[in-house]
């Protein structure tokens, strides 16, 4: 079952367009990563699929649903966590879940406590007490409560520490387990890597590359670091991007012929050599690299 | 659970007001024995007669515990009237400027529950603080001048508070659906009473302009006049009650279909 399917939408900010004939689908279960540069469209797909906005063009069902005539039943089944995190302040932390349970009219005190236990959030204190990690903490416990079929996060882990980051993710794979779908957007690559099933690139609005996490870093280049005295010059040698030069190595991504490479190599005197599959982030400063730098791959 | 949220949010300026103008009323009530008849040589030496006319004071019998209060009429339906339209414009635009839109729209409820119970605690508040105004009100008429009142019109100037304020308070609601910028709709607000507070005079000293009086809450309801004639007009009813109907409907039509980007 698709739980979200956004079929060639297009919204506008004024002149600007934000996203741009954009089609992508999530099936019940996975868990997607969205990621891309600010700008790029993120978090105007998210608020499209909460109704917060409203497209120009297209279609966009969520549990089946239209955001605007079923908005009541798909934010039943729903949790959403903002980027930037703003609840009442002068509430108390047991307050707002007591709002929360309200609206979604359940008495959640078990969930609650589990919640407050895994991400250490102290319900006793005020909202504006608090850092804007134990913020997002609240905030993510708040979408979580009523166990939803849906999580949509915007940047959820920004402003959390590494424990209460991995408990989160930790959280998150449970719900999953559970039967829930999870879409959120992210710019800690790693961790999109590490967690997600499928990861969709967007970039000026534009979906420019969907695919599992594994098959995304599987793009035909190579990261490649050298050790040496007398470094080897690679203005010559097609297929090199993405050069970081450092006193006594060079590092640098490579899709050209491996012959030509082993030549040139030939002629250096190599301490070391590595060659291993590039990580995320640097497939994902491939593509959002200038269209320059982009040729002289 | 908008709805305690709401009350709760709203106490403080509900209890600011209704002190503030129940305050002014027990105090020029309580000056009624001791100025008597000479209030109308005091305003007549500070006051010009045009202005006197245009706040309701001008014809006011200064004998009676009535007239004391249709001079305090018109300075309280000025704060009244800033009052609610603060309120009524802050209903939704304080969700943006506080960036809590998302958190709250994030819930599983329509728009419309939201806004319609956020404008039913103002309205709630609005009535209560006039309820209050009017009871210390007629409490102080009854402690301070020992003259039996008629109770008819100082009823009749507490529901013309009422009408025009609500008229006040949904022109608010309307416009902070075009300006949600926090400090850009409080000033509008605001500015729409005094707008109008000075239009009255205005129109008051032109004869020229009486056609203004239409759009001029301030014109439709006068403290004098309704203790002379002891009735409101039905045609200003009529045009305060299908403004304000206007103005609700139009603005919950755009926070409907309005974008939340905070």
């Amino acid at each position: 079952m698709e739980v979200i399917k956004i079929s060639n939408v297009t919204k506008s900010y004024g002149k600007i367009k934000a996203l741009d004939d954009l089609c992508l689908s999530v099936e019940q279960g996975e868990i997607y990563g969205f990621i891309g540069p600010n700008g790029a469209g993120k978090s105007t797909t998210i608020r499209l699929l909460l109704n917060f906005l409203h497209a120009d063009l297209g279609g966009i069902s969520v549990l089946g649903m239209d955001p605007q005539k079923d908005e009541v039943a798909i934010k039943k089944q729903t949790g959403y966590v903002s980027a930037d995190t703003f609840m009442y302040p002068d509430m108390k932390v047991k307050e707002l879940f007591h709002f929360t349970e309200g609206f979604h009219k359940i008495n959640a005190a078990a969930k609650i406590k589990s919640l407050t236990d895994a991400l250490d959030i102290d319900v006793n204190k005020r909202f504006e007490q608090l850092s804007f990690g134990n913020r997002k903490k609240v905030s993510i416990a708040c979408a979580l409560l009523h166990s939803p079929k849906l999580i949509i996060l915007d940047e959820p882990s920004n402003g959390l520490d590494p424990v209460i980051r991995a408990n989160l993710y930790e959280l998150l794979r449970n719900e999953q387990k559970n039967g829930g779908t999870i879409f959120f957007s992210s710019h800690v690559l790693s961790e999109v890597q590490k967690f997600c099933t499928r990861i969709g690139l967007l970039k000026e609005g534009i979906l420019i590359k969907e695919n599992t996490s594994e098959e995304f870093v599987n793009v035909g280049y190579r990261q490649i670091r050298i050790e040496s005295n007398n470094l080897p010059d690679l203005s010559k040698l097609k297929g090199v991007a993405g050069i970081e030069k450092k006193q006594n190595s060079i590092q640098f991504m490579y899709s050209g012929n491996p012959n030509d490479l082993i030549r040139m190599l030939g002629s250096v005197d190599l301490a070391s050599i590595h060659i291993e599959e590039p990580e995320l982030d640097k497939i994902f400063m491939h593509y959002f690299t200038d269209e320059r730098k982009q040729n002289d791959i | 659970m908008i709805f305690k949220r709401e009350l709760k949010r709203n106490f403080k300026p509900f209890l600011i007001i209704t002190f503030i103008c129940s305050l002014m009323a027990v105090y020029v009530i309580s000056i009624g024995p001791s100025m008597g008849t000479d209030i109308q040589k005091i305003l007549d030496l500070k006051l010009p007669k045009q202005f006197q006319l245009a706040f309701g004071m001008k014809g006011l019998d200064y004998t009676s515990p009535n007239g004391f209060f249709a001079l305090v009429f018109s300075y309280l339906y000025l704060f009244l009237g800033i009052y609610i339209s603060g309120a009524f414009s802050s209903v939704v635009s304080k969700e943006f400027n506080d960036k809590t839109a998302e958190f709250l729209f994030s819930m599983p409820t329509t728009r419309t529950n939201i806004i319609f119970s956020k404008l039913i605690v103002v309205f709630l508040y609005s009535l209560l603080s006039i309820i209050l105004i009017f009871l210390i009100s007629c409490i102080s008429m009854t402690l301070f001048i020992n003259k039996s009142f008629e109770i008819l019109p100082i009823v009749l100037m507490t529901l013309a508070w009422l009408i025009g304020g609500i008229t006040f308070g949904a022109v608010g609601f309307l416009l902070s659906s075009f300006f949600t910028k926090g400090r850009t709709i409080s000033a509008l607000s605001i500015g729409v009473v005094v707008v109008m507070f000075v239009l009255q005079v205005i129109i008051s000293m032109n004869d020229k302009l009486n056609f203004l009086k239409y759009i001029c809450p301030f014109e439709w309801f006068k403290g004098s006049e309704i203790n002379l004639t002891q009735e409101l007009s039905i045609t200003y009813i009529l045009i305060a009650v299908v403004a304000s109907i206007l103005c609700f409907y139009f603005g919950i039509r755009r926070f409907k279909k309005m974008d939340v980007l905070i």
